[in-house]
């Protein structure tokens, strides 16, 4: 049962990251990103060639390829955002034409991934890792641990950031009222390009953190992408404490879900594995929850932040 | 172009619509530093628009904007406002989502830290009612509170123009009233005021009018003028 | 030669669909991105009506052609049915909710052998006449059938936007608010838009599945159907029945002939190559939509309203 708990919250703790970023692109520039299912995996992937060029030290050289990964990937999604939905933007296109772009590029940045680093999984530390005994003896291993607190530690910063310094006002000011806030002097372009490098810095870390604790494929994206959808639905769009207390409720409603609907299952003997419908577990909560709340499940609570 | 000394605002042949379409034709005013300037017309007439023109949210297909001598077109809202424009829209005119004292962050955006406040004293100064509901979600104002906010919002960084879109609609006579003696009050303290009016107590307080129809400015005249004829006065203001 | 009647034939199929996706977004503005769930269905559907007993799962029924087909479409209905309530929410949620249900459907039809015979998939799906006529003959025979479908379901839908049920719906998609006022029920208008659309994606899938004649959930996963099909619609020109079907013949055509070309190239470059494919109609893609969002023969991408405008600070 704890195994379930740790395993949830870890899933969770990445598809939050994950959501954060879509989170974010959907507050300011409203529309839900595709394409943050490749960048994702890209990210993971460049920090892996980057800990393979870089001497090892002990850990510490994960941590600087990390750190460079997340730069530059804000910087691609920034540059384009620049050159394909800027365009976009000025010229008031309609918003499919963002969902398209967002799948071209999709597509674009997945064969990209493909042809420079092949369909073969790859791991940052190959070997099984050992496990931690925690309290009530539950095992986690220290790629587990470290997830969890690099997520906290995240939104906490994000948070702060947010809400205390004027940047972060004047993003939430522009979700509300752009004109209002243009008025008031907050530059339009320097938001967008905030949002994005935002996004670039948390979609790459979800990426190394899935990459860490299960393994980095090209797809790796895309199978969460729909978790990480969720969460931003539920989380309630640009809520930052929401969108992880949001993606624990994915990993745990996964793991949970599909652990405890399969004992049943199994007692009458019907033949249907839940571990392979995870995900409809994610979809499921979507529906219920676009159909009751689609303002987000904590709108109301001190969880809407 | 004039370059006289008195006047801080003017419009010359200004042209602007949306999506391809004109609403605004050939619109030139100008406005007396110091003084209140008003605007007038019917709905739909393009006051708005031109006042979105001068604020910098929209751009003008043809003609200039000059204030204080510089030519306004190119410029972003932000260069605008420290220029001294303050803009109140008549729409969406507030952050709804955030307290009070936040919509005055806000509106002190490009302002020092160390001014902030001093500045929100004076505010609190001129609209008490603002420092009583400081933390209270500015969604829940109720019109007249909001209308308060809005234009505290905009004198964070002491403007030298205030472009008021129909401050007073929607409101009781009491809070007209109220709304409109401190829009004097700000006046006296030497603030330029140009302000698109519907109802005669919000021309009453100016000095000069523009009538503004279909998107033309049709008359310019002194507020006694203005007042005194009765086509007008019938037209706009139910006599 | 044998190419030349792959190419038509599975154009065929891919040009239903994409009428289908065409009268969703195009005539409708509703963003589907499950294109694939529909597809596969009515391919399944119609194989596990019409096939012989596979063993080990679901089948034998050995019914006719047309009753495969018609079981496809009728099947594709109701799981439009099912989640047409999305329609009435925010417009990015139907693109999310598509993707999941595409996502599931290949789920079930991957792990339910009892249904779909799982990963290994089902062979020997059998095609109208398909006993009486050498295999060559059969192609030829087939690829008539397919376009015939092809050419028959055009002007339903032809005639179907030209009416005023058409015209109705060009109303709903430019200008909800004023059809509101006019008392039409929006909703109930997508939702029929939604499963028309549906239904066609669902024909394609059978008209697929009865040429390749073997399928599994292979065939359908990755999104590359339904990433096919958006992009024949844009190249096309969304809301150009005509332009639905030439975008599905030019890219479908340059697939395959592209498919070829690769086939000559040295080993390595082999594995290489779907990728490079993928890329480049990914950037195509990108660039059409900057450059020209017309496609090749469609009319002008609509202009937002002022109230649609993503946030830039003004307002234009």
């Amino acid at each position: 049962m704890g195994g379930w708990i740790v395993s949830g919250l870890v899933y969770g703790s990445i598809v939050a990251l994950g959501a954060l970023g879509c989170s974010y692109v959907l507050l300011i520039q409203r529309y839900f990103n595709f394409t943050v299912a490749p960048w994702l995996a890209l990210g993971a992937y460049f920090a892996w060639t980057m800990k393979q060029i870089l001497p090892q030290w002990g850990g510490v050289e994960l941590v600087i390829a990390a750190i460079v990964s997340m730069v530059a990937l804000g910087i691609a999604m920034t540059a384009a955002d620049k050159a394909l939905f800027k365009p976009l933007r000025d010229r008031g296109a309609p918003f499919m034409f963002f969902y398209l772009t967002s799948f071209g590029l999709l597509f674009a940045v997945r064969s990209i991934i493909w042809l420079i680093w092949g369909p073969q999984p790859k791991y940052y530390y190959p070997g099984a890792s050992v496990g931690i005994k925690g309290p009530w003896g539950i095992m986690v291993t220290p790629a587990e641990l470290l997830t969890l607190i690099v997520a906290v530690v995240v939104v906490v910063a994000l948070y702060f950031f947010q809400y205390r310094t004027k940047l972060g006002r004047g993003m939430l000011a522009t979700a509300q009222n752009p004109m209002l806030a243009s008025v008031c002097g907050v530059e339009p372009e320097t938001v967008h390009t905030t949002t994005t490098m935002i996004a670039g810095f948390v979609t790459a870390l979800a990426g190394i953190l899935y990459g860490l604790t299960i393994q980095i494929r090209p797809l790796m994206g895309w199978f969460i992408l729909l978790g990480i959808f969720v969460c931003v639905v539920c989380g309630g769009e640009g809520a930052i404490l929401g969108t992880l207390a949001a993606g624990y409720l994915v990993g745990i409603a996964e793991e949970f879900g599909s652990n405890l609907i399969q004992i049943p299952l199994n007692f009458w003997g019907v033949p249907v594995e839940m571990s392979a419908y995870k995900v409809a577990l994610s979809c499921a909560l979507f529906l219920v929850v676009i159909y009751f709340r689609p303002q987000g499940v904590w709108k109301g609570t001190f969880l809407e932040r | 172009m004039a370059k006289e000394e008195n006047i801080i605002l003017e419009t010359n042949k200004v042209t602007a619509g949306y999506g391809g379409v004109d609403v605004l034709f050939d619109a030139s005013i100008r406005v007396k530093k110091g003084e209140i300037a008003a605007i007038i017309g019917p709905n739909g007439a393009g006051k708005t628009t031109l006042l979105r023109t001068i604020s910098g949210v929209l751009s003008p297909r043809k003609g200039e904007i000059i204030f204080k001598g510089e030519r306004l077109n190119g410029k972003t809202p932000r260069e605008r406002l420290e220029l001294g424009i303050g803009y109140i829209p008549q729409e969406d005119k507030i952050f709804p989502k955030m307290s009070c004292i936040d919509n005055l962050r806000m509106g002190a955006y490009t302002l020092p830290k160390e001014k902030f406040s001093e500045m929100l004293e004076r505010v609190y100064q001129l609209f008490p009612i603002l420092k009583e509901r400081r933390n209270q979600i500015a969604g829940q104002f109720s019109g007249g509170q909001r209308q308060m906010l809005a234009i505290a919002r905009a004198l964070m960084v002491e403007p030298d123009l205030l472009l008021l879109d129909e401050p007073t609609s929607g409101l009781q006579p009491s809070l007209v009233k109220e709304v409109l003696d401190k829009v004097k009050e700000l006046h006296k303290q030497g603030i330029t005021v140009l302000i698109v009016a519907q109802n005669r107590e919000a021309l009453e307080i100016a000095e000069r009018g523009y009538l503004i129809r279909a998107g033309q400015v049709v008359l310019e005249d002194t507020v006694e003028g203005l007042l005194k004829n009765d086509q007008v006065m019938q037209l706009y203001f139910g006599g | 030669m044998g190419y030349l009647i792959s190419i038509l034939c599975i154009g065929a199929s891919y040009a239903i669909a994409t009428l289908g996706l065409n009268l969703q977004w195009g005539y409708t503005g509703l963003f589907n991105i499950g294109v694939a769930a529909f597809f596969a269905v009515g391919a399944y559907t119609s194989a596990i009506l019409t096939g012989p007993d596979w063993g080990g799962m679901i089948g034998g029924f050995g019914l006719p052609y047309p009753v495969g087909l018609a079981g496809a479409v009728v099947f594709a209905a109701l799981l439009a049915y099912a989640i047409a309530f999305v329609l009435r929410l925010e417009f990015g949620f139907l693109a999310i909710a598509s993707i999941m249900l595409s996502t599931v459907v290949i789920l079930i039809f991957k792990n339910e052998m009892w249904l779909t015979n799982g990963v290994w998939g089902i062979g020997g799906i059998p095609r109208p006449f398909g006993e009486m006529l050498s295999p060559a003959t059969s192609d030829w025979v087939y690829t008539a059938v397919a376009l015939g479908i092809l050419v028959g379901v055009y002007f339903l839908l032809e005639k179907g936007v030209r009416s005023p049920w058409g015209r109705t719906l060009g109303i709903i998609k430019e200008d909800p608010t004023l059809a509101e006022m006019v008392g039409k029920d929006v909703y109930k208008w997508r939702r029929t838009s939604w499963i028309i659309g549906s239904m066609y994606m669902g024909l394609a899938g059978a008209v697929y599945g009865h040429y390749i004649q073997y399928i599994n959930p292979r065939t359908f996963d990755d999104v590359m159907i339904t990433f096919l099909c958006l992009c024949m619609v844009v190249i096309g020109g969304s809301g150009n029945n005509k332009g639905s079907i030439l975008g599905a013949y030019v890219l479908w055509g340059t697939w395959t002939v592209s498919e070829i070309l690769t086939g000559f190239l040295p080993e390595a470059w082999q594995l290489r190559a779907p990728f490079v494919r993928v890329l480049v109609i990914g950037i195509a893609i990108i660039l059409l939509l900057r450059f020209r969002p017309r496609g090749l023969i469609g009319r002008e991408a609509a202009i937002s309203k002022m109230g649609e405008r993503i946030r830039t600070g003004r307002v234009e």
